[in-house]
């Protein structure tokens, strides 16, 4: 009988101990849970770093100068000289605007003829601005020598701005194409040829008529 | 007039060009290979290939194309599609 409640009583303790256990378990794992959300006993030396496009150096825009002749319909040719900032939209397409200033040599009929108004000198100045769509097209490379290979495109543009000749204001437009060598990734050598198109009222025969001013230039740029 | 916008001009490039001489980001190739351009375009021919698991730093964008370095120090253009397609330091 003694035994009997020995082993009742044992039994007791055991489930009361199993019971207890279970609880300071459970008690345990709900004061463990704020460690989770706390900072990691070992930090990991690794730096976390991503990578921001816009932090990388960009160069989509040209700036350069150019000089070389335009020859202007009836008043002969002359030094051209000019400058002008692209930017370019995608590898193929670039957008840029540019400035020019030249001088008017005299008409072969001006001292002749009664009727014509002669230009004074600040008359003769030309300069015109404009605004114009380029497209690259066949883009390579040029080998100069043995060992040298320069990436190279031809492009085609056209536009429109404004020519101030004469004391006057023309609406013009213009067509070309040119030629970019690239010495370097950011410095370029440029050709371009170029039709200035607007109407004028200066041929000497009284009427509005549409002048071809054509104009060749080289110069330099540097993409930034 | 003329004299003083090239100036300025100049001056910008400069300018542009020592700021980019700090510092570059750094990626890993993850795909098989990546080609490397002459230039910043398409119709440009491929000059290097660089390997998986080979880094590479970015110099520079232009459009569409980066300016990449390789370890062994060759320089050439990558398409944007194609830096997608590396891994950030932080494996991203």
């Amino acid at each position: 009988m003694e035994s009997r409640f020995g082993i009742f009583l044992l039994k007791s303790i055991s489930v009361l101990t199993l019971l207890g256990v279970l609880l300071g378990c459970s008690l345990l794992r709900a004061d463990d849970a704020p460690y989770e959300d706390s900072e990691p006993i070992i930090k990991p030396e690794l730096e976390r770093r991503t990578i921001n496009e816009a932090d990388i150096d960009s160069e989509d825009f040209e700036a350069g100068v150019f000089v070389g002749v335009m020859s202007i319909e009836d008043f002969g040719s002359n030094v051209v000289y000019g400058a002008r900032l692209a930017y370019h939209l995608t590898e193929d397409i670039f957008t840029e605007a540019a400035i020019g200033s030249t001088k008017a040599d005299k008409r072969d009929f001006e001292d002749s003829s009664g009727d014509t108004k002669n230009l004074s000198d600040s008359e003769r100045e030309l300069s015109y601005y404009n605004i114009s769509l380029g497209y690259n097209i066949l883009p390579g490379e040029a080998f100069i020598g043995k060992g040298r290979a320069y990436n190279s495109a031809l492009y085609v543009i056209a536009g429109i701005g404004n020519t101030d000749f004469a004391d006057d204001n023309h609406f013009t437009v213009n067509v070309g194409a040119g030629y970019r060598l690239l010495l370097n990734d950011w410095i370029a050598l440029r050709v371009d040829f170029r039709d200035h198109i607007f109407d004028s009222d200066l041929q000497g025969n009284g009427n509005d008529d549409t002048t071809h001013n054509l104009e060749a230039t080289g110069g330099i740029s540097f993409f930034f | 007039m003329y004299l003083f916008l090239v100036t300025l001009m100049l001056l910008q490039c400069l300018a542009t060009s020592t700021i980019a001489a700090e510092q570059h980001y750094k990626v890993m190739v993850d795909e098989a290979y990546l080609e490397l351009h002459t230039g910043p375009g398409r119709g440009y021919p491929v000059s290097h290939v660089v390997d998986r698991g080979m880094e590479i730093e970015v110099i520079k964008r232009r459009t569409d194309w980066f300016m990449v370095r390789t370890e062994k120090g060759k320089e050439g253009w990558v398409k944007h599609a194609d830096m997608e397609l590396t891994l950030t330091p932080a494996g991203e």
